[in-house]
């Protein structure tokens, strides 16, 4: 069991290595879409990996431990993706960054100068949205469709639990 | 009989944190639920030691399934309030809106003013006579952030 958590680690430490030695550095692993896919792939795998030795000897004990491997790769995959995508695209970091370079700023200089952003941010995602069918154009207004009701609906649990009660 | 110990575990934290959003004693929801999902942790520890020993695989997956549960529960509702696409399909959940509705609330413009207003909430920035200003929480974060943008090598688009 200590070995298969060795090299579970061990492995988890490459793949973090290899992204931060090599891959940062080239073009495709600014895409999200890449970085995306480097952790699925590797997440695939990896579970595979850590579930067969308990599943080819029926060792329940083995299979536990394989499981809380899968779960550290997932726990790993989420933080990793988390920071890369609030480093890139964080909007109130911009504005605590604009804030920075300017000393002191009035809320009307930050809105005027952050604006674009917010604009860059809502370009395309109607179109997005009515791609993935969560919503769709009808008599002139955007309704959500039946996935996107359950999208919506999961949506709405999670604001009530965290108790958030503005939109924007 | 370790995984629904363990959900039941998480479940319990997301409650309390509803429980706590409510009562408001901290404003910020991620440390709101770092807060009680830690105490929930601690139990969820003691409760596997006593059931499988300290040096068991069933505490090492215990606690890494509920470390996932909790990391991902925050990754799912810090997105429904930060994300553009989850805002406006919960908007488009109460009411159908026309192109030039959406146009208006999710302008650059309401956009920049919802998060401005959220980062003075949140003690991030400070609402002085002159302007705003960063606090040290804020100033902090600014710099968090440009080491991280520098690790991940994201190009200078701020």
């Amino acid at each position: 069991m200590g070995a298969l958590y060795l090299a579970a680690v061990a492995y988890l430490a490459i793949h973090v290595a290899a992204y931060f030695v090599h891959l940062r550095h080239l073009p495709s692993f600014r895409h999200e879409g890449t970085i995306f896919r480097y952790h699925a792939i590797s997440s695939c795998i990896f579970s595979a990996a850590a579930l067969l030795p308990g599943l080819v000897r029926a060792d329940a004990r083995l299979l536990i431990a394989g499981l809380g491997l899968v779960m550290l790769h997932g726990l790993y995959s989420i933080t990793f993706l988390e920071l890369w995508s609030i480093s890139q695209i964080g909007y109130s970091i911009a504005i605590l960054a604009e804030v920075e370079r300017l000393g002191v700023a009035t809320a009307e200089e930050l809105v005027r100068d952050l604006a674009r952003i917010g604009e860059a941010k809502k370009a395309g995602r109607l179109q997005s949205l009515s791609a993935l069918g969560l919503i769709r154009l009808e008599s002139g207004r955007y309704h959500l469709t039946a996935r996107g009701r359950i999208i919506a609906g999961a949506i709405g649990l999670l604001r009530w639990l965290a108790n958030y009660s503005d939109t924007g | 009989m370790l995984l629904a110990a363990v959900f039941i575990f998480f479940l319990l934290s997301v409650g309390f944190h509803a429980v706590a959003g409510r009562l408001s004693f901290i404003a910020n929801s991620v440390l709101r639920f770092l807060a009680v999902g830690t105490v929930m942790g601690l139990l969820l520890i003691v409760w596997l030691v006593g059931r499988y020993g300290l040096w068991s695989a069933e505490l090492v997956t215990g606690v890494l399934t509920y470390a996932f549960l909790c990391n991902l529960y925050i990754f799912l509702f810090t997105a429904t309030l930060s994300s553009v696409s989850t805002n406006l399909l919960f908007r488009l959940s109460r009411e159908a809106l026309a192109p030039d509705d959406v146009e208006r609330l999710y302008s650059g413009r309401a956009m920049a003013e919802v998060r401005i207003k959220r980062l003075v909430d949140a003690g991030f920035l400070a609402a002085a006579t002159t302007g705003l200003t960063l606090t040290a929480t804020g100033a902090k974060s600014v710099a968090t952030y440009g080491h991280l943008r520098r690790l991940f090598k994201h190009v200078n688009d701020l």
